[in-house]
């Protein structure tokens, strides 16, 4: 394997771990917050997370080699590198603007597991293909992502 | 190198995670919250829909290099003025009870096609 594949191959494990301590998370926390305690707890976790991919972030920004750099032209950049942002995006506005109220999931407690599910398969296709010289297009991506959130995680 | 690659794992570790902390603290433990009201049925869905969308467009337009369709600074007037428009009516002109299920789709597909033609990234 070369190192672009064991890096490739490393990111699609950190993914899958992190992906699987999400579910766990939107399985558990809902409870934990019903207490003082447990809402201080989640609240300063999301705290420290949120501020640490806002630094990571802005690092990102600086270091880059991107003529008129901005925030916006990273984010279209790395519809070349990667999947994952427009279809989270996307699948998070699914989550928010499908097209029916009160709308539950026929998959009921399984839809985040999808989700999860085919959000570490839409990464990994899209790695796949750009190795063979091929792009899944981005707004593909985000028409995909909307359906999978809308079916799997209304809200 | 290294430092950047780290970098990409950690953040890669902790986008999930925190999309749901963060979805879990301002939706709680029941559905059909205020806040699942607020940005679903309210005077603020066809604004806050519209708004996102715009950005997903302009973010994630079909064709690299797309320029606007109106030439600039009147692209800014265009979507500015339609943002505007949107929120006017929303919050002000239109009864909320009007608003249909569709109504946040339907936002979303015409923000992300503002998005796309009048401020591609």
């Amino acid at each position: 394997m070369t190192t672009t594949g064991k890096t490739l191959a490393a990111t699609h494990a950190t993914l899958f771990l992190s992906l699987v301590v999400a579910i766990l998370l939107a399985m558990f926390a809902p409870r934990w917050v019903q207490t003082e305690a447990g809402a201080w707890v989640v609240g300063i976790l999301a705290l420290v997370f949120v501020a640490t991919l806002l630094i990571l972030t802005s690092i990102a920004s600086f270091a880059d080699n991107i003529d008129n750099n901005s925030f916006s032209y990273l984010l279209r950049k790395s519809t070349l590198d990667t999947t994952f942002y427009p279809w989270a995006l996307a699948a998070y506005m699914g989550r928010w603007f499908h097209p029916v109220d009160d709308l539950q999931s026929p998959l009921g407690v399984w839809g985040p597991v999808l989700l999860m599910a085919t959000t570490w398969g839409m990464v990994v296709l899209g790695d796949v293909m750009r190795r063979r010289g091929k792009r899944i297009w981005p707004w593909l991506v985000v028409s995909l992502g909307f359906i999978a959130g809308s079916l799997t995680w209304p809200a | 190198m290294l430092k950047q690659r780290l970098m990409i794992q950690i953040g890669i570790a902790m986008a999930p995670i925190t999309v749901v902390l963060l979805d879990v603290l301002l939706v709680g433990p029941d559905s059909g919250n205020e806040l699942v009201q607020t940005i679903r049925s309210t005077g603020a869905t066809p604004f806050i829909a519209w708004t996102v969308a715009l950005f997903m467009g302009h973010w994630f337009h079909p064709v690299d290099g797309l320029k606007p369709v109106v030439p600039e600074p009147w692209n800014y007037a265009l979507f500015g003025g339609l943002t505007l428009l949107i929120g006017i009516l929303g919050f002000w002109v239109i009864d909320a009870d009007v608003f249909s299920d569709w109504l946040p789709t339907l936002m979303v597909v015409l923000g992300f096609g503002a998005g796309s033609l009048l401020w591609p990234v």
